[in-house]
């Protein structure tokens, strides 16, 4: 045992400092201003943000893993933007998301502008998720469907999607779990309602922006904050959980 | 082979004699079959790709317009006051005086203060888990790693306000809402991220090299050398990256650094950032006042573009 833990004695701390961490929030659950709306909301403007990205983010990763092939100078903006979309703030996402959806097209303080916004955070994260499962695919059966007449885009919404669902499941719950992560991005572009949404026009408060009111603006919010992020804690770990669980039931080979 | 040419001798005649013709005229020596017209458009479709080039360059430039969006409603800002109005120190926007200097320094001193931290604890966890990567312990830590990663920002930032500065404050004296809170903070908050991609690009080394790793332990270089001549886009890269996760870091900065408009002496002070700025004032902001944020959000995104392409011809090359 002691030589185990000698051996890897950095990620034995690392695992003690994650318990304690997480051992700060552990205290009697508090709910008082927390509503349903809030949490509908929160998963309808995250979930269709996911949704919406998922399709474009998934050509541009054909194109970074060398399905579809295209003039050299395409591929390297491609690439470039995607890198450079990573590194941008998402508080700049915000000020954009501000300017041109909530001023310019007059979409308001809304779920929508919310989800535009989420959209342009969530593009890197999925495309380079899908690329990482992308390029092996390539390299195993690439040639054989070249060989059996199936073009790049057969190979990519027919194949793919075929043999290896778990994969981009687990891809999409990464950026499930990117959109619910982000706070700065979508502060500018929801509102602050409270309220039950009835459309997707309506304002609402995600979850993460919430639990920074509560922690800083309302006194005495202090708890509730407290309690909220150890649930939101646990559901990510969930998250990350769940898809190697369902790995083993869907998984091709 | 036989059998298809047979049935196309009987039923297309016109169609297989053309074909052929375009056979010897291209001299092409694959098979092909008899198709019906949508085969023929998916083959089009998919071989040639005349679309596909325009979707994604179509996509690109809604990218490229969205990127330069805060530029085009900060021009006004731009042309109207003079550069050595908003490079000074003082930030007093109902004077008209909109100052970036504090900002940006207070920004600029977080990364100088956290950036080696975050890659000096990345860079040993990482190693530690290469060397231990048969360990049943090693899928349990890259899967807390990732938990990590996409955690909240405001839940570190909470963390930090009921841990780290009753701490420093004890230590200290003072608020506690300093420089120093606001580096533990982000160092925790960056080092799952860089950890995780030094472990990938190190993984994709040991793959290139793989059987060299024992034979180059008796030459000069040592681990980490070898790994940095063999992949520098990788390390460059996730310095670049890491650079702008910090410069950019809205929400911890916010809760911990106590926002004071000051540039830090020491680093017991509280300051400001870029970032945290733009957050907290543009909720009242108006007219020049909300410009000048738009303008700050250029400069930072000047700013990061210029790191992040600092090694754009090895970016193309790989």
């Amino acid at each position: 045992m002691l030589k185990i833990i000698k051996q890897s004695w950095i990620l034995w701390l690392y695992m003690l400092m994650t318990a304690s961490i997480i051992a700060i929030f552990i205290k009697p659950l508090h709910f008082e201003y927390t509503t349903a709306g809030i949490i509908v909301g929160t998963i309808i403007t995250t979930v269709g943000a996911v949704l919406i990205s998922a399709l474009p983010a998934y050509l541009i990763a054909g194109v970074m893993a060398g399905i579809i092939h295209l003039p050299k100078w395409l591929q390297s903006i491609t690439s470039v933007l995607v890198y450079i979309l990573a590194g941008m703030p998402s508080i700049i996402l915000g000020v954009i998301g501000f300017l041109l959806f909530s001023n310019t097209l007059g979409l308001g303080w809304s779920m929508l502008s919310a989800m535009l916004t989420l959209i342009m955070l969530l593009y890197p994260t999925l495309v380079t998720a899908f690329s990482q499962l992308l390029r092996p695919f390539n390299q195993r059966y690439g040639m054989a469907a070249k060989s059996f007449d199936i073009g790049p885009l057969e190979f990519l919404f027919r194949l793919s999607p075929a043999y290896q669902k778990s994969k981009i499941l687990e891809a999409l719950i990464l950026g499930w779990a990117t959109s619910l992560g982000d706070t700065a991005a979508v502060m500018l572009t929801c509102g602050t309602l409270t309220s039950f949404p009835e459309s997707i026009l309506d304002s609402i408060r995600l979850l993460n922006y919430h639990i920074y009111l509560l922690a800083m603006d309302i006194p005495g919010g202090m708890p509730e904050a407290r309690s909220l992020s150890l649930l939101l804690i646990i559901f990510l770990l969930f998250l990350f959980i769940i898809p190697r669980l369902i790995h083993h039931y869907l998984s091709e080979d | 082979m036989n059998s298809s040419t047979q049935v196309k001798g009987t039923a297309h005649t016109e169609h297989y004699r053309l074909e052929n013709k375009q056979r010897r005229h291209t001299d092409s020596t694959c098979a092909s079959s008899a198709k019906t017209s949508f085969e023929i458009f998916l083959k089009a479709v998919n071989e040639n790709l005349y679309g596909m080039k325009f979707i994604v360059l179509f996509l690109m430039l809604i990218l490229v317009f969205l990127l330069a969006y805060p530029l085009v409603s900060s021009w006004d800002f731009f042309a109207d006051i003079p550069i050595s109005n908003w490079l000074s120190f003082d930030w007093e926007p109902e004077d008209e005086s909109f100052g970036m200097g504090i900002q940006l320094t207070g920004s600029l001193l977080l990364v100088l203060t956290t950036l080696p931290l975050a890659l000096l604890m990345g860079w040993i966890i990482s190693l530690q888990l290469v060397d231990n990567r048969k360990n049943w312990l090693n899928p349990a830590i890259v899967g807390i790693l990732e938990v990590w990663i996409s955690l909240p920002s405001i839940i570190i930032g909470i963390w930090a306000i009921i841990q780290i500065i009753p701490t420093v404050r004890g230590i200290f004296g003072g608020t506690g809402y300093s420089l120093l809170a606001a580096t533990i903070g982000m160092t925790v908050f960056i080092t799952p991220t860089c950890t995780l991609l030094f472990y990938r690009s190190y993984l994709t080394h040991l793959d290139q090299y793989q059987g060299l790793e024992n034979s180059f332990q008796m030459s000069v270089l040592s681990r980490s050398e070898l790994f940095i001549k063999s992949q520098p886009t990788a390390v460059i890269g996730t310095i670049n990256y890491i650079f702008c996760r910090i410069f950019g870091e809205t929400m911890v900065v916010l809760m911990v650094s106590g926002n004071s408009l000051q540039v830090p002496g020491n680093l017991l002070e509280g300051f400001r950032t870029l970032t945290a700025t733009i957050a907290m004032e543009m909720a009242y902001a108006a007219d020049m006042h909300a410009t000048a944020l738009f303008a700050m959000a250029t400069v930072a995104i000047v700013f990061i573009l210029v790191v992040l392409l600092v090694q754009y011809k090895r970016l193309i090359d790989a």
